[in-house]
């Protein structure tokens, strides 16, 4: 193998996850990661459909603009 | 352009976990709490670095009156606020297991805590200010005077006795890690960047669109 990597491959799933006793540790930051990410993405997500009804009124409002005109 | 940026972000922050949970070797000092660095410390480098795009972009559109460089400050804002609060509860989840404490009020991690202000500072006060053009130029003074704090938070592990550890990998000399896990923590702090750009430049088109439909709809009510 190599130098500078895992002498032990990761064999037992159990002992992946336990992290050697710091599971809450690893896991709470990557799920904190997840969780962060996740809310910027739907946030965004949602500022921009509410500009999509927002986009629709508008347009409608043109549509009745241009019958009264018409 | 922003699938252009957000599946290689993916595609990266897959393959850095990968590389950082499966090929990367256990500490000798730390065991595997270690494997908290690949977010914590492209998260931190994130948290400043927009930071300082922010205010760079937020002084070009005031100097120069550019409306879409003042956009694009907004637009940064928001994605480096969740970068310096990534940063700040990795912290915490690292800090227990080795240093025995969530939160010191050391000298990096109280102007890292100050650079969160200074975003939601900067956010806030564009939000409460309905005038975009006076909300533009307000920002961008608390984003200038406010970048001062960035390279305090870069060099106080020089300058103070701190209970955080100094810079694991420098401009110049080796760094101190091990190949793979200079290989893992690249490609995330990879990922991050390609994930901020397609995000920034989403919210950028949103602000866009947004500003537009105000001015639309301001004239359409005074006409």
């Amino acid at each position: 193998m190599p130098p500078g990597l895992r002498t032990e491959p990761v064999e037992q799933m159990s002992d992946f996850f336990s992290m050697g006793g710091y599971a809450f540790y690893i896991w709470g930051s990557y799920l904190a990661a997840l969780i962060l990410v996740g809310g910027e993405i739907a946030l965004l997500v949602k500022r921009k459909n509410a500009l999509k009804r927002h986009g629709l009124d508008t347009a409608g409002n043109r549509e009745l603009d241009n019958d009264s005109h018409g | 352009m922003v699938p252009w940026f957000a599946i290689p972000a993916a595609i990266l922050f897959l393959l850095g976990l990968y590389v950082g949970f499966f090929v990367a070797p256990t500490d000798f000092q730390q065991g595997e709490a270690y494997r908290i660095m690949f977010i914590h410390v492209p998260a931190a480098w994130m948290g400043m670095l927009l930071y300082v795009l922010m205010a760079f972009y937020a002084a070009i559109g005031w100097a120069f009156n550019a409306r879409l460089a003042s956009m694009m400050a907004s637009a940064l804002a928001t994605t480096g606020a969740m970068f310096t609060l990534l940063a700040l509860i990795t912290g915490a989840l690292w800090g227990k297991p080795t240093w025995g404490t969530y939160w010191a009020w050391d000298a990096r991690m109280t102007s890292t805590l100050i650079l969160l202000f200074l975003y939601i500072g900067f956010i806030s006060l564009q939000a409460a200010i309905d005038d975009p053009k006076r909300a533009d130029r307000a920002g961008a003074v608390l984003a200038i005077v406010g970048v001062i704090n960035v390279p305090i938070i870069y060099f106080s592990v020089q300058w103070w006795n701190t209970l955080h550890q100094g810079a694991t990998i420098r401009m110049m000399g080796k760094p101190t890690i091990a190949a793979p896990m200079l290989a893992a923590l690249l490609i995330m702090l990879a990922a991050c960047w390609l994930y901020a750009i397609a995000v920034v430049l989403y919210r950028l088109r949103v602000i866009i669109q947004e500003r537009e439909q105000n001015a639309s709809w301001l004239a359409h009510g005074a006409g």
